[in-house]
């Protein structure tokens, strides 16, 4: 159908056709063999030795693509990269946070035990104020085993805590706040509760020894009586 | 033994010269096809002295990369689609050079063709010589490469839809059509010449 279509429209570009079949033959220059030949004898193909030297570029294309890539990738990736010994290796992040924290937890830990046995040995009394400014340090352990240790404050808001001192000697049962009191705790999670509840135990002693003055005395009103 | 050889077809010259590297097959087969490729090449590029170094380039082409021919193929499509892309080449070279061209215009390229210095030379002197030819040629070079090869190789070389297509690699229907764009737009730009 559709050479058919193209077959009957040669008759309508029938003068077009006629005028470039009516065009003259060119014809070649006559030293046109003579000259082909002394190049072929000559072995001189010109264009042939422009080709093979492109062949050897092609060859080192991809290697030069490899170090330009290699190159790119230290440019925009270096600064992450000076950490690490090996450039192909990383530690998970998740991995070095998890490992932060329990460090961070130990060293609070020991530092609060620290701080109350100098409390005890210079007053050895009961500390009024509960609002102390203590230090804790933050240990990070790298990949390659350098230790980094900051220092980190770690404050006791007076509003948010409970002097223990206080409730235990009877002077102040009820927490300073409203709002939920935060505990001590790990690292720089504070985990919320409401008070410390104290149990008023019942001191048997004292009642023992009054039975004991009552039977002592009612021993000597006998023997005066005798 | 030359008369022989020059009794054989194309196909049977490749095949000796790919056996026996016999020079006396190219030779012959440079003589048979350096006029048509001249032809096809000038029309298509439109300078004397480039075509023929396109053709003797052809000829190194097929020199060098004899093995590359396979007798499943017609010699002459083989040899033409060799020209043919290095036209091409010289093509898009000359139009990379002349990319900030003013004579390149578009508008122009819309215009019919005018009849140069009409006052002096009589119509019939005009159509039948020289300045005929040349017109048409610049209204060959006004149409698109991708038209006017397929035009060239039906209108002016004479080859069958089929021989065009294997030569460009395109399908038959596809070269119909650029055959018929091409016809339509030299009828636009020949106007003036045929009605006459």
């Amino acid at each position: 159908m559709n050479s058919d279509l193209y077959d009957n429209k040669e008759k309508e570009f029938e003068k077009v056709i006629k005028l470039l079949k009516e065009l003259p033959k060119i014809e070649i220059p006559d030293n046109f063999e003579h000259n082909l030949m002394v190049r072929i004898q000559n072995k001189n193909f010109g264009t042939e030795e422009k080709k093979s030297f492109s062949r050897w570029l092609y060859i080192f294309t991809p290697a030069t693509a490899v170090v330009l890539s290699g190159f790119l990738v230290l440019f925009f990736l270096g600064d992450n990269l000076k950490n690490h010994d090996d450039l192909f290796q990383f530690d998970p992040p998740v991995r070095q946070e998890a490992g932060v924290k329990k460090m961070d937890t130990l060293e609070i830990k020991e530092f609060i035990v620290d701080n109350n046995t100098k409390e005890n040995n210079k007053n050895n009394s009961v500390s009024n104020t509960v609002t102390v400014k203590q230090k804790a340090y933050q240990v990070v352990v790298q990949s390659n085993d350098i230790v980094q240790k900051t220092q980190k404050d770690l404050f006791i808001d007076d509003s948010k805590s409970v002097d223990l001192d206080k409730i235990m000697s009877g002077e102040n049962n009820a927490p300073k706040s409203k709002g939920r009191i935060r505990l001590v705790s790990e690292g720089n999670n504070y985990y919320p509760f409401d008070e410390f509840i104290v149990k008023p135990q019942k001191d048997n002693s004292v009642k023992s020894l009054k039975a004991r003055m009552d039977s002592l005395k009612t021993a000597a009103s006998k023997n005066q009586n005798k | 033994m030359n008369k022989k050889l020059t009794e054989l077809s194309d196909e049977e010259l490749i095949a000796k010269f790919q056996e026996t590297d016999a020079i006396e097959c190219f030779e012959i087969l440079v003589k048979r096809y350096k006029d048509p490729l001249m032809n096809f090449v000038y029309r298509f590029v439109g300078d004397r002295n480039a075509c023929s170094d396109i053709v003797q380039e052809t000829m190194i082409k097929f020199y060098l990369n004899k093995n590359s021919y396979k007798s499943f193929a017609k010699f002459s499509t083989w040899i033409y689609t060799i020209a043919g892309n290095l036209a091409k080449n010289e093509l898009k070279r000359r139009k990379r050079r002349n990319i900030l061209s003013l004579s390149n215009n578009e508008n122009e390229d819309q215009q019919p063709l005018q009849i140069e210095d009409g006052s002096i030379q009589q119509p019939d002197a005009i159509l039948d010589g020289k300045i005929k030819n040349e017109m048409i040629q610049k209204a060959l070079n006004k149409v698109k490469p991708v038209y006017r090869e397929v035009v060239i190789l039906r209108d002016i070389q004479g080859f069958s839809y089929e021989e065009i297509a294997e030569m460009t690699g395109l399908s038959i229907g596809t070269v119909k059509s650029r055959i018929n764009r091409g016809r339509t737009k030299l009828q636009k730009l020949l106007k003036n010449i045929y009605n006459e």
